[in-house]
């Protein structure tokens, strides 16, 4: 009987136990593709970093300076080893597409190695080692080419200086140092030959640098040593190297956030389904009460189906999570070398994990059995002493259709129901705004506080900037590119300002803590124009602003007094304000105009942002971008936004991608769980249908009537998940922000595309296919109303 | 006296697993105005299957039946719901009624969902409250269906049947799940309403309940296998009259 019994409710409730079974299935596949995926992400980095031969600390340093890495180590206690490779930055580079030329990213970041010099170890696309470089041929990292809209087998020309090469990229670079997106400098490896042509470029030192690799056992006698060193532009450890792929581990977080997601939702939907059945099944389980079988066998018959629903959706979940995996995990595979882990494993105990998690919530469910007795057999459910207060509202005389009262009074007759259909659609739709948040904001001009940037409406990139202004006349030659930028747009008719961020290494000293940072300037742009958290902005060369992770690792506050070290002195500076920056990784200070005391010891410089006067639209932005091309074509001119995305390594592109995988899957689950819960109903309520029908209510009225509900809950969830977007995508996300540099979000949200078009398409897809379910009342004949229970 | 019911040659025909029923076999009956009919007959002989098809409840497989003089076999779903809604009143054996609304919305529901029923939001609250008054139930007006006793709900059934003022009732077993003292009352009710002149279609097992008809139909085999007027006789002796005539037809 017992095995009757559970053949006829897989049979009965077929659409609900497929769908159950959907849930699992998507559960399973979600949560051990993101555990796999993590797990193989942080464990491949740490091989990848040894295979590749990553020294304990990384420095970039330029040729010519007064006290060099290499002499520094020397009086370093704690260093095993050192390791020198030389490159050559490129004064510009440019993709030339298979179908078109294309212009690629700003070159001036970007440098040249040849495998003669190599220190570490590189990986193409197979994660091969790089052995051999041929003649002709360069292997650059995937997101390089990802930017420049090139691909594999594509033509580039490298120009250094004088001297311009053309060459055929033979396949992808896996390089751990300069690998990852939010690495600004791109390595394009050449072979000897070739790279002896670039150092016959005139001139060619202000290109030249080298990466230190050193081995130490002492990591903070070795930074106090190269405090002296005045040409480093970068210098870090292997963790902070590790935290510059945090991007890439972004997409595997963010499933492992939408995983949790679907257990938690796929749990409320197992308790509702249960508790629904289990009130629809009152005269069967009554029965078998009456007759004498015990509670736990009557919940036996249950946990069985379940369990057996969630084996069966555990196993197919977790097939499916492999090829799954692999597909998500193929963009971090590009600059990563993977480790085959054992990765079966772990999907096994995160499946098993899920299986447990439902059997153990569907125990405790059916502890409703418990409170049945054979009385609710005869009693329709209730006995006298479990009588319930039914109806919210009265009908009475109140000016509304019928069949919108009948939803609305339904919902607030039963609102335990509802709550779990608003709560799940609410989870999912918060999903989507929370990704579609980051992604606007990752490409708004808003975006530019984050970065501790000026707000501006454009963006002059320019080919091997930082090589013109590194000398001791760069801050005069800078100010006149800049009055000649803004007379040639005011020549057009178009007022404006432009400046130009500058960057030196500073150390920064607070009692007995010295830290090695860098120190930003605006060149042309005041310091009240940049956002700080708290403080004011510095008011002269005395005072400074500084992030708020410098300001923690100095154990300084707004008020303390710091010494300011660079190469021509010491200046003591007041701290004034903290702020928050993703770039550097929230490593630098704010320097008053004119503290950047040399430039021929530049560490870096920023592109050319250009704030128009009169305030133009979006459109009339786009149109004097198009026009400025033109004025300068040996650049690269982009609006606010793209250069944001572009500061940032394509960070907004990427999550694009994820909010365009999140899309299917969110419909996918609001449909899901719309379809059981509208089945749900249909099953309960069969009778009443064919009641209305039998009175006189026309087929549309009930379908009116079914899909209303669930529509009114649907258009709550979206109105909830708008009004707590803000609040949510915070909590979500800060912790992740916060460990690049930004603390206090605030998201740029596209109004038109995170309230209305993503809701929308979510709102319409979910109520259409209640309307489709709900389309199955025509097969309800009024005269089965005497044959219903 | 005009017929609003007239039933020519009706044929009911269930196809089980490959196997043909027929369950109505060219049947032939008409219902006056102001008629009050009982369909009697043993289980499984046709009376709830006739009851739902000449009230278009359920589609028949030949014949004709013209419902005030319109033949509801060519009636489109919609203009048949629109029929029974505002032209017919139903009553069942399970008092069926929305459990998330009160005894008094369910009552006013086909009202306000009718087109016809051109009386205002209010006035068909007071309608409601009427029936129920007369029915001698309104003090159960605010209350859950699942607070009023059998009777009190059937009685409810039939003041919501009424609320459109149709022109024909149909009931099938109306008392089948009520006691005697339940089953008389909603009997009386029905009388009353038909004493009115509503016209009444009932199926019933019992002969009691019968007895308060005009005429009974008995159906044997899906086909009518006698008629009996009581209209004229005297109430003490029209319920052995019936039971006699009942037991010579077979019952």
């Amino acid at each position: 009987m017992f095995f009757d019994i559970l053949k006829r409710d897989l049979k009965r409730k077929k659409t609900m136990n497929v769908i159950i079974l959907l849930f699992v299935i998507l559960s399973v596949m979600f949560i051990s593709s993101s555990v796999m995926n993590l797990t193989a992400v942080t464990g491949s980095l740490d091989s990848f970093f040894v295979k590749a031969g990553v020294s304990d600390y990384t420095v970039f340093e330029r040729c010519g300076g007064t006290v060099t890495v290499a002499d520094a180590v020397k009086n370093a206690e704690g260093v095993t080893d050192f390791k020198q490779e030389e490159c050559i930055f490129l004064s510009g580079h440019k993709f030339v597409g298979r179908a078109k030329e294309k212009d690629s990213q700003n070159a001036n970041t970007s440098m040249v190695c040849c495998l003669s010099h190599q220190i570490q170890r590189y990986f193409d696309g197979s994660d091969n080692e790089i052995t051999e470089v041929a003649d002709g041929e360069v292997y650059v990292r995937q997101s390089l080419l990802d930017n420049s809209n090139a691909k594999v087998g594509d033509k580039v020309e490298l120009t250094v200086a004088d001297v311009t090469r053309t060459f055929t990229v033979r396949d992808t670079l896996k390089d751990a140092v300069l690998g990852s997106r939010m690495m600004g400098n791109a390595r394009f490896l050449i072979s000897e030959n070739e790279y002896k042509a670039f150092e016959k470029a005139e001139p060619l030192e202000p290109y030249l640098f080298h990466i230190s690799f050193i081995h130490t056992d002492d990591i903070p006698a070795l930074e106090k040593v190269l405090t002296d060193c005045d040409m480093i532009i970068f210098s870090g450890d292997r963790s902070l190297l590790q935290l510059t792929y945090m991007m890439e581990m972004t997409i595997a977080g963010i499933l492992l956030i939408v995983s949790i997601a679907l257990i938690l939702i796929a749990v409320v939907i197992l308790r509702f389904t249960i508790s629904f059945t289990l009130s629809e099944e009152f005269r069967q389980i009554g029965i078998m009460k009456a007759i004498g079988i015990p509670d736990g066998k009557i919940r036996s018959l249950y946990l069985v189906k379940y369990l057996a629903i969630s084996v069966l959706g555990a196993t197919i979940g977790l097939t499916l999570s492999f090829p799954f995996g692999s597909m998500l995990l193929k963009m971090v595979s590009q600059s990563i070398v993977m480790e085959n882990g054992n990765s079966l494993l772990l999907g096994i105990i995160c499946a098993a994990a899920v299986v447990c998690i439902i059997v153990l919530f569907c125990y405790l469910s059916t502890r409703k059995v418990k409170k049945f007795t054979p009385v609710d057999a005869v009693r329709s459910g209730t006995t006298g002493e479990r009588y319930k207060k039914k109806g919210v509202f009265k009908l009475g005389k109140k000016p509304v259709r019928p069949v919108f009262f009948m939803a609305v009074n339904d919902i607030l007759s039963s609102p335990k129901r509802f709550l779990i259909m608003l709560f799940t659609f609410f989870v999912g739709i918060s999903m989507l705004m929370v990704g579609l948040n980051i992604s606007s904001t990752m490409t708004s001009s808003k975006m530019l506080n984050w970065i501790n940037m000026a707000q501006c409406d454009a963006a002059l990139v320019e080919s091997g900037s930082i090589e013109k202004y590194m000398v001791a006349d760069g801050r005069e030659k800078l100010n006149q590119k800049i009055s000649e930028i803004e007379s040639d747009l005011s020549e057009k008719g178009w007022e404006a300002d432009c400046f130009v961020e500058v960057i030196t290494t500073v150390i920064v000293t607070k009692g007995d803590t010295e830290l090695k940072t860098n120190g930003v300037e605006g060149i042309n742009m005041t310091p009240d124009e940049y956002m700080y958290l708290e403080g004011t902005a510095p008011q002269n060369k005395n005072e400074i602003a500084m992030s708020y992770i410098v300001a923690d690792k100095l154990g300084a506050q707004i008020g303390d007094t710091v010494t300011v070290k660079t190469p021509h002195g010491e200046t003591e500076c007041m701290i004034t304000a903290v702020y928050q920056t993703m770039m550097s990784v929230g490593n630098n200070i704010r320097l008053y105009p004119g503290q950047t005391y040399s430039f021929q010891n530049l560490a870096g410089i920023n592109d050319f942002q250009i704030r128009f006067h009169d305030n133009p639209r979006a459109a009339e932005v786009e149109r004097r971008i198009e026009i400025i091309k033109e004025m300068y074509p040996g650049g690269e001119v982009m609006n606010a936004g793209d250069y944001v995305d572009y500061c940032v390594g394509g960070v907004g592109g990427m999550m694009d991608g994820v909010t365009g995988l999140l899309l299917p899957v969110i419909i996918l689950i609001d449909i899901l769980v719309a379809v059981l819960m509208e089945k749900s109903f249909l099953t309960k309520e069969r009778g009443e249908i064919a009641m209305l029908k039998a009175i006189g209510f026309k087929n549309r009225s009930i379908i009116l009537w079914q899909t209303l509900r669930i529509a009114i809950v649907m258009i709550a969830a979206v109105l909830l998940s708008v009004a707590l977007a803000d609040p949510i995508g915070k909590l979500t996300t800060s912790g992740i922000f916060r460990m690049v540099g930004a603390k206090n979000i605030i998201f740029d949200m596209d109004i038109l595309k995170t309230f209305v078009i993503y809701p929308a398409i979510v709102l319409a897809t979910t109520v259409f296919s209640v309307f489709l379910t709900a389309l199955s009342i025509r097969k309800v004949n009024s005269n089965e109303i005497n044959s219903v229970e | 006296m005009a017929k609003i019911l007239e039933v020519t040659d009706l044929c009911k025909t269930y196809i089980t697993n490959k196997r043909q029923n027929n369950v109505l076999r060219n049947v032939n009956f008409s219902v006056d105005e102001g008629d009050m009919v009982a369909v009697m007959g043993p289980s499984g002989s046709g009376k709830s299957t006739l009851l739902y098809t000449v009230s278009g409840m359920d589609s028949m497989t030949a014949g004709t039946v013209l419902f005030g003089g319109k033949d509801i076999s060519a009636l489109k779903p919609n203009e048949l719901a629109a029929l029974r809604l505002d032209e017919m009143g139903f009553i069942f054996q399970q008092m069926y009624m929305l459990k998330n609304l009160s005894v008094l919305d369910n009552i006013i529901l086909p009202a306000r969902q009718s087109k016809a029923n051109t009386l205002s939001a209010k006035e068909k609250l007071e309608r409601g409250k009427e029936l129920m008054r007369s029915l001698g139930i309104i003090e159960i007006a605010d209350n859950d269906i699942n607070e009023v006793s059998g009777g009190q709900l059937q009685r409810a059934c039939i003041c919501r049947s009424m609320i459109n003022a149709p022109k024909m009732i149909f009931a099938d077993e109306p008392t089948g799940a009520l006691n005697r003292q339940s089953s008389n009352e909603v009997m009386e009710e029905l009388c009353k309403i038909n004493a009115d002149g509503t016209t009444i279609m009932l199926v019933t097992h019992d002969a009691k309940v019968a007895a308060k008809c005009s005429r009974v139909l008995y159906i044997v085999d899906g086909n009518i296998q006698g008629e009996y007027n009581l209209s004229g006789k005297d109430e003490r002796t029209r319920e052995r009259a019936l039971n006699n005539w009942l037991m010579e037809q077979g019952w």
